[in-house]
C-alpha cells in the first residue's frame, strides 16, 4: 500500500488499537529492561571488592550490558511514546474520516433529490402554457422539493430557482465533507511519515546508545539522524567543487559537534575518505599539508585557511561515536582515517590538507583502540614505503597524532614501541625515532619524544622483569639512533627534549656506566667498543640497601650517541632544566640511601655509592655541555677553512698557525680576531670550565656537607666525622670527588680534548 | 604477582543473578512490535516497514542481551567453582603442609 493511496471516500486503514497495544507491550519491554539494568549495577556493586583479571573484566562487561539494556529500554519506551501518538492521532483521523463520509453520504443523497426536483421544474417550465401564481408564503423549503406550488409558470420558475439553490447548498455539504475527509486522510499521512522517521531513527542502534549514554530526549534523534544523512547527501557535491555544498557540511557538522546520535549515525556510513574529499577536495597542491591545518573553504587562490573549530568538532564527534562503538569498530575507523589518507600520500594526486583532517579525526584522548587501529595502518603504511619517501613529510601530521595518541595510552605505547619481538623492536625504532620527515616533526618532536617517555615509563615501573627488560632494549636502541633522527628535529621543542631527558631518569647509573667504559684509560688509548643495543640484564641490588630489591633491568648504553643525545637536548634553558631535574632527583635519591642506617657501620660501600653518583652527574653534566664544545669547534674548523681560503687566493698570505696566534695575541682588532682559529673553543672551554666549576659544587660539596652532617647527627667526634668524610671532600683541586666528577664530564663534554 | 582477594560465595551469586536476569528478559516476548508493523495495523506501508526494522531491531538487541548476561553469568559461576576448588586444594595441602611428618625426623 502506498502512503496516501487510500481509496477515495473510503475509511482509513489502520487499527489504533492494536498500535496502542504494541505501544502498552514495548513500555513493558522498556520498564523491564530498566529493572534488568538496575540488577546489573547491583551485581556490578557486589563485585565491586573482588579483585582479580577475571573479575575485573567481568565487572566491564556488566558495565556494557548495562549500558546496553538503558539504551534498549530508550529504544522502546521512545518507540512506545511514538506508536502511542501515532494512535491517537490515526483514531482521530479516522473518527474523522467516518464522520465526513456519512455527511457526504447524506449531502450526495440531498444532491441527487434536488437535481432530480431542478430537473422536474425544468420540465415544467416549459410546458406550462399557463401562468399560475404560487400561493403567498408557499416556498420550496430545504428538506426537499413541495408541491404546494402552483403548476403556474412563475411558480415553476421559483421552484426551479429553489431545487437550484438546495442542489447548490448540497453540493457544497459534499465538497465540505470530501474536505474533511481528505484533512483527515493528510493528517494520517503526515502522522505516520512522522512516526515512521521516528521509528527509523529508533532502529540505529547505535544512535539510541548516544543519546541514552548522553540522558538525553531520544525525541531529538530524528531530527539528528536527519541531519548526518542530509550531510551524507552533501558530501559528494562538496567533493565535487561545490563551494555551497561545503559551506553547509561545515555549518552542519559544526552545529552537531556535540550531538551524540549525530555522529553516531554519521560514522555509521561515512568513511574517512569521503570526508577528506569534501573537506579538501580537487587540485594538484604541494605534497604536503598547508602550515597550520585545513579548513572547509578555499579562498580565490585555493590555499585552505586555518580551521580549528572544525578539526575540534571532527575529533570531538569521533570522541562521541566511539563511546558508543565496539572496540573493533573503534580500531576499523582508526585504520581507516589513516589508510585512506596514505593512500595517496605519496602520488601526485595527495591534496593539501586531508593529513590535516585525519590528524583532526585522531586526537589523543580517543580510546586506545582507535589509535592501535590508526598505528597498525601507519604501520602498514611504513612497510611498503622506502624511508625517504617524499609522503613522510605528507603523512607527518597524522603520524604525530598517532604518536600523541600512544603517548596518552602508555600501555599501548609500550606495546608498539617496546616489543619483546626485537625485529619488531628494530622496526619500530628504526620509524619512529631513526626517521624524520622532511621537514621535520611539525610539533617539534612533542608527540614522538612523549610516546617514548610514556613507553619506557611503563616498562621501567614494572614490577616485571622482563618489562623492565622491554624497556631497557627500547632505550638501548633508540639512543643510537636518536641523533639523527628525532632529535634532528629543526627547532626541537622544550617539552620534547624534556621527555626524552626523563626517560633516562631510571638508567642514570647506566650513563655513567658507558662512560667510563668507554674512556680511554690505558696507552695507547684504549676504548672498550660498543657492542650494539643491548640490556644488562645483572643489574644488583644495591649493596647494603636493607631490601634486596634489585635494580630495574638496566640499558647498555653507547657513550658517543648518549653524548649526542643530551646535547641535544640541551639547548635551550627550559630543555637544561629538565636533565638538572633528573641528575638532582638522582643525587638526592643517593644521598637518601647514604645517609641510610644500613652505610653508617661500614663506610665502604658509602663511598662507591656516591663516587658512582657523582660520576653519572658528572656524565650527564658534561653531555649539556657537548654542543657548546661542538659548535665552537665547528666554528674553528670553518675559520680554518677561511683562513686556507684566504691564504690559498692571495698566494702570498700564508701563516702557520704558530704565527696566527702570535699575531693574535698582539691584536685587539675585529680583522685579525677572524683569523684567531682557536679562539671560539678556547672561549667554549673557559665557559665550560666555569659551568663544571659551579656544577662540582652543586653535587660534590652538597654530598660532602650531607654527609658530614649525617655523620655528626650520629653523636661521632669530630675526628671520626674528618676520616669517615675526607674521600668526599671535593675543596682541594684534584681531589677524588672532583676527578670522580672530573672524568666522565671532559669525557662528554669534549671528547677530543687532550686531557 | 597478581593479586587475588575473592569471595567465591558473592562470586556464585552474582553469577546466579545474572542468570536470572537473562531467564527474566528472555521471557520479554521479543515480537512485541511484530504485530503492530502489519499494514493492517498501520494502514501506511512505510510506516510498516520502518516498525519491521525497528522489531527486526529489538529481536536482535534482545537476543545478544540475553546471550550477553546468560554467558557473563555462566562466567562468573565458573570462576566461582574454579576459585573455590581452588581454594580447597590449597586448604588441603596447606594442612598436609603443617600436618606432615618432617623428613628423617622421629614419628
Amino acid at each position: 500500500m502506498r502512503p496516501g493511496a487510500e481509496a477515495e471516500w473510503s475509511s482509513l486503514p489502520g487499527s489504533p488499537t492494536a498500535l496502542a497495544d504494541a505501544a502498552d507491550h514495548a513500555a513493558r519491554a522498556g520498564a523491564h529492561l530498566d529493572g534488568s539494568r538496575a540488577r546489573l549495577l547491583r551485581v556490578h556493586a557486589m563485585l565491586e571488592d573482588q579483585q582479580s583479571g577475571a573479575v575485573g573484566r567481568a565487572r566491564h562487561r556488566i558495565t556494557a550490558l548495562a549500558d546496553d539494556a538503558r539504551a534498549a529500554g530508550t529504544m522502546l519506551e521512545a518507540a512506545a511514546a511514538t506508536l502511542r501518538r501515532h494512535a491517537a492521532t490515526l483514531a482521530d483521523a479516522q473518527a474523522t474520516a467516518h464522520a465526513a463520509l456519512t455527511d457526504r453520504a447524506e449531502a450526495l443523497a440531498r444532491e441527487a433529490r434536488w437535481r432530480a426536483e431542478a430537473d422536474e421544474a425544468r420540465r415544467s417550465t416549459w410546458n406550462i402554457a399557463a401562468v399560475v401564481l404560487p400561493a403567498a408564503g408557499v416556498l420550496p423549503t430545504a428538506t426537499g422539493p413541495t408541491s404546494t406550488l402552483g403548476d403556474g409558470p412563475e411558480q415553476a420558475a421559483l421552484r426551479l430557482a429553489a431545487a437550484e439553490r438546495e442542489l447548490a447548498r448540497a453540493r457544497a455539504d459534499v465538497a465540505a465533507a470530501e474536505a474533511r475527509w481528505r484533512a483527515a486522510r493528510d493528517a494520517k499521512a503526515e502522522s505516520s511519515r512522522r512516526a515512521a522517521a521516528a521509528l527509523t531513527a529508533l532502529a540505529d542502534v547505535r544512535a539510541v546508545r548516544a543519546v541514552a549514554a548522553a540522558g538525553a530526549d531520544p525525541a531529538g534523534l530524528q531530527a539528528s539522524g536527519e541531519a548526518a544523512r542530509r550531510t551524507l547527501g552533501l558530501l559528494p557535491r562538496a567533493a565535487s567543487g561545490d563551494d555551497a555544498a561545503r559551506d553547509d557540511v561545515r555549518r552542519i557538522l559544526l552545529a552537531h559537534a556535540d550531538d551524540g546520535a549525530f555522529w553516531a549515525v554519521f560514522w555509521d556510513t561515512a568513511s574517512p575518505a569521503r570526508l577528506y574529499d569534501a573537506l579538501a577536495p580537487g587540485g594538484t597542491g604541494p605534497t604536503g599539508p598547508p602550515p597550520g591545518g585545513f579548513g572547509g573553504r578555499l579562498d580565490d587562490g585555493g590555499a585552505l585557511e586555518q580551521d580549528d573549530e572544525l578539526a575540534r568538532a571532527l575529533g570531538h564527534g569521533v570522541r562521541l561515536w566511539a563511546r558508543t562503538a565496539s572496540t573493533d569498530d573503534q580500531r576499523e575507523l582508526g585504520r581507516r582515517i589513516v589508510e585512506d589518507v596514505a593512500e595517496t600520500a605519496g602520488s601526485p594526486l595527495a591534496r593539501p590538507g586531508v593529513s590535516a583532517v585525519a590528524a583532526a579525526l585522531l586526537p589523543e584522548s580517543l580510546p586506545a583502540a582507535v589509535h592501535a587501529g590508526a598505528d597498525d595502518a601507519l604501520d602498514a603504511w611504513w612497510a611498503d614505503r622506502p624511508p625517504l619517501d617524499g609522503s613522510y613529510a605528507v603523512l607527518a601530521p597524522v603520524a604525530v597524532a598517532v604518536a600523541a595518541g600512544l603517548a596518552a595510552h602508555p600501555r599501548l605505547a609500550f606495546d608498539r614501541l617496546a616489543p619483546a619481538d626485537q625485529g619488531r623492536l628494530t622496526r619500530s625504532t628504526s620509524r619512529w625515532f631513526a626517521t624524520l620527515p622532511r621537514t621535520g616533526w611539525p610539533d617539534g618532536g612533542r608527540a614522538v619524544a612523549g610516546a617514548f617517555g610514556a613507553a619506557v615509563d611503563v616498562g621501567s615501573t614494572s614490577a616485571d622483569r622482563t618489562d623492565q627488560a622491554r624497556a631497557a632494549s627500547l632505550v638501548s636502541h633508540a639512543t643510537s639512533v636518536l641523533p639523527a633522527g628525532l632529535l634532528r628535529t629543526p627547532r626541537l621543542a622544550d617539552e620534547a627534549a624534556r621527555s626524552v631527558a626523563i626517560v633516562y631518569e631510571p638508567y642514570l647509573s647506566s650513563v655513567g656506566d658507558a662512560v667510563r667504559e668507554q674512556t680511554p684509560s690505558t696507552s695507547p688509548s684504549r676504548v672498550e667498543p660498543f657492542v650494539g643495543p643491548a640490556v644488562d640484564q645483572d643489574a644488583e641490588a644495591t649493596p647494603g640497601s636493607g631490601d634486596d630489591a634489585p635494580m630495574a633491568v638496566q640499558p647498555e648504553l653507547d657513550a658517543f650517541a648518549l653524548r649526542r643525545v643530551i646535547g641535544a637536548t640541551s639547548r635551550t634553558p627550559g630543555a637544561t632544566s629538565a636533565w638538572l631535574g633528573v641528575t638532582d632527583r638522582h643525587m638526592a635519591s643517593v644521598l637518601e640511601q647514604a645517609t641510610s642506617e644500613h652505610y653508617d657501620v661500614d663506610t665502604g660501600p658509602r663511598k662507591t655509592l656516591v663516587q658512582d653518583a657523582l660520576g653519572d652527574v658528572g656524565a650527564v653534566a658534561g653531555g649539556m655541555q657537548a654542543e657548546t664544545i661542538d659548535a665552537a669547534r665547528a666554528e674553528m674548523e670553518s675559520r680554518q677553512t677561511v683562513v686556507d681560503l684566504v691564504g690559498a687566493g692571495a698566494g702570498y698570505l700564508r701563516f702557520s698557525n704558530k704565527a696566527l696566534t702570535e699575531a693574535v695575541s698582539h691584536s685587539r682588532g675585529p680583522l685579525l680576531s677572524l683569523v684567531d682559529v682557536d679562539a671560539p673553543l678556547d672561549d667554549a672551554r673557559v665557559q665550560v670550565r666555569a659551568t663544571e666549576d659551579e656544577l662540582i659544587d652543586r653535587y660534590a660539596a652538597d654530598v660532602y656537607h650531607t654527609l658530614v652532617e649525617h655523620d655528626r647527627d650520629l653523636g661521632l667526634d669530630p675526628a671520626k666525622v674528618r676520616t669517615r668524610t675526607k674521600d668526599h671532600d671535593p675543596s682541594r683541586n684534584g681531589s677524588t670527588p672532583r676527578t670522580l666528577f672530573d672524568a666522565p664530564f671532559d669525557q662528554l663534554s669534549d671528547p677530543h680534548e687532550e686531557n | 604477582m597478581t593479586r587475588l582477594d575473592l569471595d567465591t560465595t558473592t562470586l556464585a551469586t552474582t553469577g546466579a543473578d545474572l542468570r536470572d536476569t537473562a531467564a527474566s528478559l528472555a521471557a520479554v516476548p521479543h515480537g512485541v512490535l511484530d504485530a503492530a508493523a502489519a499494514p493492517a495495523a498501520t494502514g501506511d506501508a512505510n510506516l510498516s516497514a520502518a516498525l519491521g526494522d525497528l522489531a527486526s531491531a529489538w529481536r536482535t538487541t534482545h537476543e545478544a542481551l540475553v546471550g550477553a548476561l546468560e554467558s557473563a553469568g555462566a562466567a562468573l559461576t565458573r570462576a566461582a567453582e574454579e576459585f573455590e576448588g581452588a581454594e580447597h586444594g590449597t586448604a588441603q595441602a596447606l594442612a598436609a603442609l603443617l600436618t606432615a611428618t618432617p623428613a628423617g625426623g622421629d614419628a
